[in-house]
């Protein structure tokens, strides 16, 4: 038996050695990388399976498919991992291998993905990371203005309550680094208004099933005593099924973009309730970055921003959200203050969103002239 | 005496890893000829070790948990405990030496905590591990809450560097596990341990300390996750309270597609090893066949499904071969 294993491993080692020769010359002779028809793309997303996902690698899909059209992009490649960072970087590795010219990285782990980063800048890789914001020197970062959702999110809520009255939060996921960006600015924001006082605070994990079951306990906890409702994205409908399980008309919560949480809140009388589109579209913008970059553009100076996650590098894109939902859709509010975004009524969402399905969300961001304007 | 050609095909075709082998070979072999476009020289594999050196240590501490009937899912949250744990004492000023000691020390004893509670307090496996997995997970992120820090440029230049000028040094990750499993498998107390996962009540009646080999179970998979955790967080050089929450599965998939039982007493950790190296060339796959993104999933699931029905079927043979319920340590 020890022979046969002895034999099999040194049969394995043999099989790995002749792995290791003779491919080197062979990519060498093509290592000049002049894209033929466009350059090759490679998008990695650090997260799978829920609705934002799926809208953000449609959009980037055809956002690629424009692009091949025009003849800048050759090929293009989406994978997907759940938060699995050895995933990532075992799809990193083989993408960078097979001689792509740009990587859009939503990262998986912000702090983790440095070999990734260091992989990339030896094989002359352009590196976007994107949504999650990441800093990572030699690359750039094209993210949503999180701080700018929660701040928006949490002033409406403390508006409508006139700066006093009880709240339950349901915040997104401990650890999580958007959650992490946002979490202090509604502290931040609250704090402005001591009369608001939170009843409890817990994590819902951006799942519509783990938010209602929060909800249900803060329900069956606190019934009639609250007053409203701070939660993240994505977890609308749950907190929505919470309050109707429990037979209690909802009258004031934050919600989600998504056209199934929109039409329920065009169904709940007396519901006043804002969503504050966190973009999936933000992948195109990425892309349209990327291919100016490659083609050898750059910025106009002061276009930069600093980093979300590290202020003290200056790499950044921030796009502001696309559209903020309430029900008169004031774009004077006072949470609209300094903001590029775009105020609308339910309805006015709702008819953005007439001919999408209900795991729809409402999407925008930047166009690409838009983009284009931002380089020299 | 030379024996015959058949005795050693025979021999083969009982190795508990042969199928995780197997699939391993095969997923190298078609990355490298079917698929056009990928590089694999040197620093392809090295930088796939780096890659998998993390999950492979836990799998083979899984291994050893599994082989005595039990499960461990508190593995990948100890890696993050690891993980901060670590990056919080060389950012406090630890020099890694001690800082590296301690994080070790604290492995084998959460994984002692794991051990006792399974075997002196007989609560099931999986709910002591569900629960300590919690716990460790709450502690990652009390000690991080927010990914970021830096390792000692020390750690890092070793990790990226050669040992004797060509070996990748996450080889020592490995091979520190590899070897103290393999002086234990070979002692009275390795034979004893397959002999309390394939019955424990015999086992006890025949006279077996079947806590103290639990325990020894449960302490070595809290050394290697502790391992795992220091090779991982010297290839990334950061902190992450979230940095080995997907691991586990992954760990214990390997394990059961390298030919070990999850009832316990049969397979060996090589498996759990050629298992990790396969699932990281699938992902290397299906990224390289381009598949839609819409579909990778359940092309990566159904290549795994075949993957495991293959060990089950080989593992069912081999035991056949060795005569019913007859087991490997016996």
């Amino acid at each position: 038996m020890k022979r046969v294993k002895l034999l099999s491993l040194v049969l394995a080692v043999i099989a790995v050695m002749s792995l290791c020769t003779g491919f080197t010359a062979a990519r060498d002779a093509e290592d000049t990388r002049v894209p033929e028809g466009g350059f090759k793309i490679a998008c990695s997303t650090g997260m799978g399976g829920n609705t934002w996902v799926a809208q953000y690698n449609e959009d980037f899909t055809q956002h690629c498919e424009e692009y091949k059209e025009m003849g800048l992009v050759s090929d293009y490649q989406i994978v997907n991992t759940n938060a699995d960072l050895t995933e990532q970087i075992n799809q990193c590795t083989a993408l960078i291998n097979s001689g792509i010219d740009c990587l859009i990285l939503w990262p998986a782990s912000t702090s983790g993905v440095q070999p990734i980063i260091e992989l990339a800048k030896a094989n002359d890789v352009l590196v976007i990371i994107n949504n999650d914001p990441a800093a990572f020197e030699g690359t750039y970062c094209v993210c949503g203005n999180t701080t700018k959702f929660s701040e928006i999110l949490t002033r409406w809520l403390a508006t409508e309550l006139d700066g006093k009255g009880n709240i339950v939060r349901i915040e997104g996921m401990a650890g999580n680094n958007s959650n992490e960006l946002r979490v202090p600015v509604e502290d931040e924001v609250l704090a402005e208004y001591p009369d608001i006082v939170t009843l409890a605070s817990g994590n819902g994990n951006y799942s519509q099933t783990v938010a209602q079951e929060v909800m249900t306990t803060y329900l069956s906890t606190y019934g009639d005593k609250i007053d409203g409702v701070l939660a993240q994205d994505v977890m609308g409908d749950g907190i929505l099924k919470a309050y109707k399980n429990a037979g209690v008309t909802p009258t004031l919560m934050t919600g989600d973009y998504l056209k199934s949480y929109l039409k329920a809140w065009k169904e709940t009388p007396g519901l006043r309730s804002c969503s504050v589109t966190y973009d999936a579209y933000i992948g195109c913008t990425a892309l349209d970055v990327a291919i100016n970059l490659l083609q050898g553009k750059t910025f106009k100076d002061e276009v930069l921003q600093a980093n979300p996650a590290d202020p003290s590098l200056i790499n950044s894109i921030v796009v502001d959200p696309a559209y903020v939902v309430t029900l008169e859709g004031d774009q004077d509010a006072p949470w609209m203050e300094g903001l590029t975004s775009k105020a609308i009524t339910l309805d006015e969402a709702l008819e953005l969103l007439e001919d999408k399905d209900d795991t729809a969300a409402l999407d925008g961001g930047l166009s690409t002239e838009e983009v284009n304007a931002l380089f020299e | 005496m030379r024996r015959p050609l058949s005795y050693y095909l025979r021999k083969l075709l009982k190795w508990s890893a042969l199928p995780a082998f197997l699939l391993m070979a095969a997923s190298f072999l078609i990355v490298k000829y079917l698929i056009t476009g990928t590089n694999i020289n040197a620093s392809y594999i090295t930088s796939f070790l780096n890659t998998n050196t993390a999950v492979i240590c836990m799998s083979i501490g899984v291994t050893a948990v599994i082989l005595t009937g039990g499960i461990d899912i508190s593995l990948g949250a100890l890696v993050s405990l690891c993980n901060v744990v670590a990056v919080q004492l060389m950012m406090h000023g630890v020099h890694y030496l001690p800082a590296l000691i301690i994080v070790l020390l604290m492995a084998v004893a959460a994984g002692a905590v794991n051990g006792a509670v399974v075997s002196y307090l007989h609560v099931p496996p999986l709910l002591t591990t569900f629960a300590t997995q919690t716990v460790f997970a709450g502690l990652a992120l009390t000690v991080m809450r927010v990914p970021g820090g830096r390792i000692a440029g020390e750690c890092t230049s070793f990790y990226y560097g050669k040992l004797f000028g060509f070996l990748p040094p996450t080889i020592l990750f490995i091979l520190v596990p590899v070897v103290i499993w393999k002086i234990y498998r070979r002692s009275p107390e390795g034979t004893r341990l397959y002999a309390v996962g394939c019955d424990e009540g015999k086992a006890f009646l025949s006279g077996i300390n079947v806590e103290r080999c639990r325990m020894f179970a449960y302490c070595f998979a809290g050394f290697c996750a502790g391992m795992g955790a220091i090779a991982y967080t010297f290839y990334v050089s950061a902190g992450d309270p979230d940095l080995g929450n997907s691991l586990d599965m992954r760990a214990i998939s390997a394990a059961v597609i390298g030919g070990v039982s999850l009832s316990g007493g049969y397979g060996d950790v090589a498996g759990g090893i050629f298992g990790c190296l396969f699932f990281g060339m699938l992902t290397n796959m299906i990224v390289s066949f381009k598949v839609n993104v819409f579909t990778q999933n359940l092309l990566e699931a159904l290549i795994l499904l075949a993957g495991v029905l293959m060990a089950i079927a080989v593992r069912n043979r081999s035991m056949s071969l060795k005569g019913g319920l007859k087991r490997e340590g016996q």
